[in-house]
């Protein structure tokens, strides 16, 4: 009897300390998740874009939607794209357009209110691309004057560099916090003096968006980088802005671009160099913005809140299937590495979806037989599966705990968003 | 056999030379008679080159007539040629706008917008494989096509410094209807 006594003192210890562990851990899991929630509860990625100089809002608008194209086709889940726009000051835009009617009124007398000229030439459009083939005089003024405007940026960027332009980052910054506010990754793209305003923009994000920023560097006319960066030992803007002090090292060696795949003489478009397929700055653009997706992901990845990082159980024929769960990932443990801790759910469904509510699926409700039932689980590195077991106290018995199910699930955590 | 090899390179030698014998090369066209050329084969547009910003536009569509017909010969299918429209539309606005109105300034950016996020949503190319936004800019340059009208532009543009865009603020098809 006192043998039995002992036995039964033992085990209600035992099972005592195993539910004592089982809520220890359960509310530990509570408390990591609601933190993992700060840091990975979001809805979505927000593409900003700062354009480059000398462009149009029309022209910026088109690279963003060329960013957004190329990150779509490659399967990246944009949910809210703007572009930040910031005019290049020369000195007086009118001065500009002065300089290229003079030069059109020398060259071409009759011409030089044919003002098209001055985008098409530019940007080398259609209509300048038919005249340059039927006019060799027409091709070297429009190189000519492709020549003097890349001068002009580099000479506009040069004086850029330090000089603060405040109302603009304060528009900006308002779009951040919207952004901020309505729970979105931020990735950030800047070409040539949007560098300038993207900097800015992170200095004033990160502290407010955590680890849910990244910023992508093309051509930038600064030194100061925020992330990764891209620039191509061709371009003769950024190049030559190290007359006017430090700028990044280059990159990608493209070359000279060949004729038949760009007619940029300044080797600094965006679209004509950096998102030119035929250029590796291309597949480099690209590199760097998965790696940037995959920085995101590392960081939330297996926290199981985001709405798509869900553990997916395959239906269970168990009477007592395993039901809600979350997955964690602590701070100081990459989320990828081997360790990935199982939390655990309480096993009624009312409770699973008011302590739980990141777990996505409860599919029963064994609530009936006892209310100390729980799921519990482990990876198993061996196997790369999730092993998950339902358990609880015997309904006969109140001191037996008993694995209701045990189920060993592959699974595949959708780390997009 | 080896005669008739320097007859014909001699031959060549003369075909390769400017037809003056000066060893210049032949004058070009003038740029005037190559424009005159070009715009008889329409390969380029015969623009509006009046001295006010509104230029002409006698249906009173919104859009300047030489800007409506360069759409009209493009081949563009209905949807699409009416996407372009939208924008042309805003780009005439654009070219004709009053900076100091504040009012109305607003409501350009709005519209700019709408009409360029209409651009992206209407397919173009094969497959959608060219860019709509991208066909804005060949509007841009042709409707801000004189001196006048490309300064007020610019004069629009710096108002928008700053400014944040977006094409996805508009749900659903952004096209007017």
């Amino acid at each position: 009897m006192a043998r039995y006594g002992r036995q039964l003192t033992i085990r209600v210890i035992l099972v005592l300390n195993r539910l004592t562990l089982v809520a220890f851990t359960f509310f530990i899991s509570i408390n990591t998740a609601v933190a993992a929630e700060a840091e990975c509860n979001f809805k979505g990625i927000h593409l900003g874009f700062f354009n480059g100089v000398g462009n149009t809002p029309k022209q910026a608008f088109d690279s963003l939607e060329a960013t957004y194209s190329d990150m779509s086709l490659r399967g990246v889940d944009i949910s809210d794209k703007q572009f930040y726009y910031n005019e290049t000051k020369y000195h007086g835009t009118e001065d500009i357009v002065e300089v290229f009617n003079q030069r059109l009124n020398e060259e071409f007398p009759p011409l030089s209110d044919r003002m098209e000229l001055f985008f098409q030439t530019l940007r080398n459009g259609k209509q300048s691309q038919s005249l340059s083939a039927a006019s060799r005089k027409y091709l070297e003024f429009a190189t000519s004057f492709r020549k003097y405007m890349t001068k002009v940026h580099v000479n506009t960027l040069s004086r850029l560099i330090g000089i603060p332009t405040e109302n603009i980052y304060k528009n900006h910054q308002k779009q951040l916090d919207v952004a901020i506010k309505n729970k979105q990754k931020l990735l950030l793209v800047a070409h040539s003096q949007g560098n300038l305003f993207v900097n800015k923009a992170y200095a004033y994000a990160k502290p407010k968006a955590g680890s849910a920023i990244g910023v992508l560097h093309v051509a930038p006319a600064s030194v100061k980088l925020n992330g990764p960066y891209i620039l191509a030992d061709y371009d003769l803007v950024i190049d030559a802005l190290r007359a006017f002090g430090p700028v990044p090292a280059y990159t990608d060696t493209i070359g000279t671009p060949p004729r038949s795949w760009s007619s940029d003489l300044s080797g600094h478009g965006y679209l004509d160099i950096y998102l030119n397929p035929k250029s590796s700055t291309y597949e480099h653009f690209n590199k760097e913005v998965t790696s940037i997706f995959n920085d995101f992901d590392a960081k939330c990845a297996g926290s199981g809140i985001q709405g798509k990082n869900v553990l997916n159980i395959a239906p269970l024929k168990s009477k007592y299937p395993p039901l809600g769960f979350s997955l964690n990932c602590s701070t100081d443990i990459p989320c990828k590495s081997t360790t990935i801790k199982m939390a655990l759910g309480f096993y009624t469904k009312e409770l699973a979806s008011a302590l739980l509510p990141h777990v996505q699926k409860v599919e029963a409700d064994c609530a009936e037989k006892s209310h100390w039932r729980m799921v519990s689980g482990e990876w198993n590195k061996a196997t790369g599966n999730f092993d998950i077991s339902c358990g609880g106290t015997d309904p006969d018995n109140a001191l037996q705990w008993i694995n209701f199910s045990s189920i060993s699930v592959p699974f595949t955590i959708d780390n997009r968003m | 056999m080896k005669k008739t090899l320097i007859l014909i390179a001699v031959m060549n030698l003369f075909a390769c030379s400017p037809n003056d014998g000066s060893g210049v090369r032949p004058a070009e066209e003038t740029m005037e008679k190559i424009f005159g050329k070009m715009e008889d084969s329409g390969k380029y547009p015969v623009l509006d080159r009046t001295d006010t910003l509104a230029g002409i536009d006698e249906n009173k569509n919104g859009i300047r007539d030489d800007i409506d017909l360069y759409i009209s010969k493009q081949g563009f299918a209905p949807e699409q040629e009416k996407a372009i429209r939208q924008e042309a539309a805003v780009m005439q606005r654009s070219v004709t706008i009053d900076v100091k109105d504040k009012k109305a300034l607003a409501k350009l950016q709005t519209d700019s917008g709408i009409s360029m996020a209409c651009l992206s949503y209407t397919k173009f190319g094969e497959n959608g494989s060219v860019r709509g936004s991208s066909l804005a800019l060949d509007i841009e340059s042709l409707t801000a096509n004189t001196k006048k009208r490309l300064k007020n532009y610019l004069a629009y543009n710096h108002t928008l410094d700053g400014s944040v865009w977006s094409s996805t603020n508009y749900k659903g098809n952004p096209c007017v209807k």
